[in-house]
């Protein structure tokens, strides 16, 4: 049976969707691991603890939330590794793609027939670097195409597009679905695109996201940034800011920056479809730095502030923020791979 | 995988790897050739310090000591001396020839010998433009740099072992279906 399958390479979480009857099934792994030396009671340690665990012959890497755990027991001695950082993979891991292939492997398999297809998503053009996705692209096209898959590859704030079905109401009144901004607020970047009846038109990518504000905050507050990703995920209501609390506050201080810097900069690449959108747009957004309580609230107050080029109808929050953009990749998908069986049903007609 | 793209608009040649690369053609040296053949060839080098080829991805090939052992054991042919030898041969012809005495004709094919040399000379290093172009974006397509990524992709996963992962599932309720019959309309 043919296969589509919906994969977001994130920089903090490596996630992959399947439909399954009317449901989604969703498989999330934490993008990061850590190496062990091989030693003699190495695997015995291993299988004890049920640490997941690659090993290329030299040395064992403890992957997922297991390196997580492996990390905290060891702190300054094993250092947690990402295969990912600001959206790409990162150039200065040289195991990311052992563990990235992996992962994959293990868990869509390979592909049973010539019309199983994975769409993944990518950032669009950096407006703050000159990370170019060409390596990235083609290396994950690579690892899903060693295991026989066909490949759709769409930029991720389309994927939310796709998920979130903003909608644009016409001049005449009509109603125009996919049509607005889907922001995807993730560890290593903010993803936007501008899209019109599902088609992106514009999109843009900046790296002032989760990763850089954690590092910021921690920076400023010298506080270290386990502890600040701790309160970030359980104490941060931005409805409810405690203004003495160094932490919460700089928290607040560098999302409204985040927030200000993306919009400021979607306005500039704005300008050059700006005749084509009279008509109030819809934004949705999502993504995991998009979690803290009063997100949707925070982004608003901040946008009120700007003088944007385009008229917002509503700010919406993805009622599945840290899955909106699997899902978004996982409908391209099957959209694609029913495209793909119609051609193959062509072809052999011909 | 060493990846590598000619920047340039026109033909350039490495004589020494007896490659010709098109305008803007890249290329892995790593499926025609041994990475130690690529990295030692002087045409190669000259061309990337010149700007006209550009390194596109280069990944690291662990070798074991013997096995080089073993490569240059066999390795017969010593391209160096075999130039030098030539060029002391051309230098004898000019000698002979510049010479105030007449001398009999020299028994080298002067053709022959010329046609060599400039094989071993690395072409891009004679272009007469010393400046170095743009770089330009490589078109290489799409599917061809897929499949590269794969076969190194398999490359660097060759031999790898460990235990499933296990990862957090979630079964979600979805309307993904009524978004995929909208779509199907509007793409």
């Amino acid at each position: 049976m043919s296969k589509a399958i919906g994969w977001d390479p994130g920089t903090m979480f490596f996630q992959v969707a399947e439909k399954s009857g009317s449901k989604i099934d969703i498989n999330v792994v934490r993008n990061a691991f850590v190496e062990m030396d091989a030693t003699e009671d190495i695997e015995q340690v291993l299988s004890q603890n049920k640490w997941q665990y690659i090993s290329d012959g030299k040395k064992f890497y403890i992957i997922g939330e297991d390196s997580l755990k492996v990390a905290k027991m060891f702190p300054g001695k094993i250092e947690l590794r990402r295969p990912m950082q600001d959206g790409v993979l990162n150039k200065g891991e040289d195991k990311k793609m052992l563990v990235m292939t992996k992962m994959l492997e293990d868990i869509i398999g390979k592909s049973t027939d010539s019309n199983s297809i994975v769409c993944f998503c990518v950032s669009s053009d950096s407006v703050d670097n000159d990370i170019d996705n060409t390596f990235h692209k083609a290396r994950l096209e690579g690892m899903a195409k060693r295991l026989g898959y066909n490949t759709k590859v769409i930029d991720e704030g389309h994927a939310v597009v796709l998920a979130e079905r903003p909608v644009l109401i016409e001049s005449d009144g009509t109603e125009s679905p996919y049509s607005g901004i889907g922001i995807s607020f993730g560890a290593g970047k903010v993803n936007c695109v501008l899209a019109y009846k599902g088609l992106p038109i514009i999109g843009m990518s900046a790296t002032r996201s989760g990763d850089y504000i954690d590092k910021k905050v921690a920076e400023q507050t010298d506080t270290p940034i386990a502890q600040v990703i701790g309160i970030k995920e359980t104490k941060l209501d931005f409805d409810n800011i405690d203004y003495d609390d160094d932490v919460i506050f700089a928290l607040d201080a560098y999302y409204s920056n985040m927030i200000e810097y993306v919009f400021k900069n979607f306005s500039v690449k704005f300008q050059k479809v700006k005749s084509q959108f009279d008509a109030p747009l819809d934004i949705v957004i999502a993504g995991g730095t998009s979690m803290p309580k009063g997100f949707r609230n925070k982004v608003k107050a901040v946008i009120n502030d700007l003088d944007l080029p385009f008229k917002i109808k509503d700010v919406k929050h993805s009622s599945d923020p840290r899955n909106a953009v699997v899902k978004g990749c996982l409908t391209q998908a099957i959209i694609s791979q029913k495209k793909l069986k119609s051609t193959s049903a062509e072809n052999i007609l011909e | 995988m060493f990846f590598i793209a000619n920047t340039t608009k026109q033909s350039i040649s490495i004589a020494d790897l007896k490659l010709i690369l098109g305008p803007r053609q890249a290329i892995d040296l790593d499926i025609r050739y041994t990475r130690e053949q690529a990295e030692k060839s002087k045409g190669l080098k000259s061309l990337i310090s010149k700007g006209m080829i550009s390194v596109k991805n280069k990944t690291e090939i662990v070798v074991e000591s013997s096995f080089i052992q073993e490569v240059h054991n066999h390795n017969d042919f010593d391209a160096e001396k075999m130039k030098t030898d030539i060029m002391n041969g051309l230098k004898e012809v000019i000698a002979e020839n510049t010479s105030v005495q007449p001398k009999p004709q020299p028994s080298i094919d002067m053709a022959e010998l010329a046609k060599m040399i400039a094989s071993m000379i690395p072409q891009g290093q004679t272009v007469q433009n010393n400046t170095v172009p743009q770089d330009e974006e490589v078109k290489v397509n799409d599917d061809i740099l897929a499949d590269i990524h794969s076969r190194t992709v398999s490359k660097i996963v060759e031999g790898v072992e460990g235990s499933d992962i296990n990862c957090e599932n979630k079964i979600i309720e979805s309307d993904i279906d009524e978004n995929i019959n909208e779509l199907e309309h509007l793409l």
